[in-house]
């Protein structure tokens, strides 16, 4: 097997979610687990790892791709039924079988929400395995809230709360930055697990209010981003220490990454 | 019992190996020394080759797949076989240590060109020879005393210029690099050692130029780009109607690019990066590989604009540290 040679996707479904991202839902189906991620680009312009954003199992698989570069603007001029090419799934994903019982608080910011939202519908699949569940997400604007949606369905079976940095007069939830709304009313710590995916600088603010409120170390996970050529340990510009985020990653617990040092 | 072949038949032994390789030996190239397909023995001199002869297998630029209208053309496998004549103990070490990481998970592009392979060492001794050879020639008086490494090595010493002589066969001669002979304790020196104003201080004088990582054996970091080719049907979206190629070039941890994503570098700084060199050579090597990520060559010295002595910031760390 040659892993540098990608294979052939078909674009089924192409979704604005925000000003600059785009939801693309590929087929055929892919076999992966949640927090895993592709190498998704196109012939002549490079490739750009994602993370799956849509739940195991089905006939399709969804990529949230945000403008951010030369390769996400071109996947954007992407078209329905236009051919995109793709090697993975890569990484560990979640360690899904130590989140059974467990309270779970995901907290996300900006396009974070993507990386995370193939786990939250696995937990949506599979609430009965799972305690209390809870979605803090934070946005700069009203206009970055991704999902929106979705998001009032996951009011369902999760309580979802959203701050707004910099919201508009007409904004009437919270404000303010993430880590306002983790406090000892919001958050239980008890027999609970935090899954986070966002910015390095939000996971710093984060985590540090986390092992405030008294999480454990080994009770927060974090989805890693990085720059990634291989996929699968060789290049060296996802290394972080002795791991590499894309291999014995993108999921790691703050114990784990506080090991690798250099982080 | 031993082989020898006679230097005066060097040259028909070149002859006879061309006959089913391309033959690569050092040879003096633009001021100084490469290993490049040879046709004659007279070009050959021993020096150590700027870049590793390891990067044969392992090019600066390597073509993963081609590609026009939505297919993809792999690259086709060279017909002959390689042979490399002339290398040194380090680069059979580090040949051997390269084997390892083309393994995991296997390089296609590597092997295509490794599998097939012929290597013969050279040398005046065979000192801290640890790596897997084909032939050595260990030069003696008018001749070359044979050391076979390999069935390959054998079958091909069964041609009549290797004369079979009464002599021992001499000893390889072992005298490990005193840095790494603890292994575990410069690792956990490094690690110590990261917030140490060491790094600062050599991030002073490196020019961040990289050089260090394309004169190593055992470096092998590497970008990929694509090229399109220049073509009035060039499309805007997709490439369902043009053509280019992907490639695999050599990169370098020292650059400022190594390691940033679309809005975030994770090292911006230089003493990060320059951390992160040694680091992977004595921390994460070992981890991985099971032996450090240097084979004592000191090319990285030797080809520093700014003088840097690998060898003596270990000393230093490992002074500090231990």
């Amino acid at each position: 097997m040659n892993n540098y040679v990608p294979q052939q996707f078909v674009i089924l479904r192409i979704k604005d979610i925000s000003a600059d991202t785009k939801l693309f839902t590929i087929k055929p189906g892919l076999k992966f687990d949640p927090g895993q991620f592709v190498l998704v680009g196109n012939l002549g312009f490079g490739e750009a790892p994602i993370s799956i954003t849509s739940t195991p199992g089905k006939n399709y698989f969804d990529l949230a791709i945000r403008i951010v570069g030369k390769v996400t603007k071109k996947l954007h001029e992407l078209r329905t039924n236009d051919i995109i090419y793709i090697r993975g799934p890569y990484g560990n994903g979640f360690p899904i079988d130590k989140f059974k019982g467990k309270n779970i608080l995901i907290i996300t910011g900006g396009c974070g929400l993507a990386g995370l939202r193939s786990i939250i519908y696995y937990i949506k699949e599979n609430s009965s395995n799972f305690g209390n569940i809870q979605i803090f997400y934070g946005t700069k604007t009203t206009e970055d809230i991704l999902f929106k949606d979705e998001i009032k369905l996951w009011r369902k079976f999760a309580e979802v709360l959203i701050t707004i940095e910099k919201p508009t007069k007409s904004w009437r939830g919270n404000t303010g930055l993430i880590t306002n709304l983790i406090t000892t009313t919001t958050i239980n710590t008890v027999n609970s697990l935090a899954l986070l995916c966002g910015p390095p600088i939000m996971f710093a603010k984060v985590s540090e209010k986390l092992l405030k409120l008294g999480f454990a170390k080994d009770n927060i996970y974090a989805s890693l981003e990085r720059n990634m050529r291989c996929g699968v340990g060789v290049c060296q510009h996802c290394t972080c220490g002795e791991k590499y985020v894309c291999k014995d990653g993108p999921v790691f617990n703050l114990d784990e990454i506080e090991k690798m040092g250099d982080f | 019992m031993a082989k020898i072949l006679a230097k005066k038949d060097i040259g028909k032994f070149i002859k006879f190996l061309k006959r089913k390789y391309r033959v690569f030996a050092p040879v003096k190239k633009g001021g100084g020394v490469l290993f490049s397909e040879i046709d004659s023995v007279n070009k050959i001199i021993t020096n150590l080759s700027m870049i590793p002869p390891i990067k044969i297998f392992y090019p600066a630029i390597q073509e993963l797949f081609s590609f026009k209208k939505n297919k993809i053309n792999q690259s086709k496998k060279l017909n002959k076989p390689i042979a490399l004549l002339g290398l040194n103990s380090f680069d059979i070490n580090a040949l051997s240590v390269f084997d390892k990481i083309m393994s995991r998970p296997r390089d296609k592009y590597y092997w295509q060109n490794r599998n097939n392979s012929l290597i013969i060492g050279f040398g005046e001794k065979r000192v801290n020879l640890i790596g897997e050879y084909d032939l050595f020639f260990q030069e003696r008086v008018g001749s070359f005393q044979v050391v076979i490494g390999s069935h390959l090595g054998k079958d091909i010493s069964k041609n009549n210029l290797f004369i079979n002589v009464a002599d021992e066969l001499k000893k390889s001669i072992f005298s490990p690099d005193p840095l790494f002979l603890n292994v575990k304790k410069l690792s956990s020196a490094i690690v110590a050692s990261y917030n140490d104003e060491i790094w600062d201080d050599l991030a002073k004088i490196c020019f961040g130029c990289g050089n260090c990582v394309y004169v190593c054996p055992l470096c092998y970091c590497f970008d990929v780009k694509d090229e399109i080719n220049l073509d009035k049907n060039l499309s805007v979206g997709n490439c369902s109607r043009c053509s280019g190629k992907r490639s695999r070039y050599w990169d370098s941890c020292f650059l400022a690019h190594f390691f940033e994503v679309s809005g975030h570098n994770f090292k911006p700084k230089l003493r990060d990066r320059i951390y992160n060199w040694y680091y992977h050579k004595f921390v994460r090597f070992p981890e991985e590989f099971g032996t450090v990520g240097c084979v004592s060559c000191e090319r990285c010295i030797k080809y520093c604009p700014a003088k840097i002595n690998y060898r003596e910031v270990l000393e230093k760390i490992l002074k500090k540290y231990e």
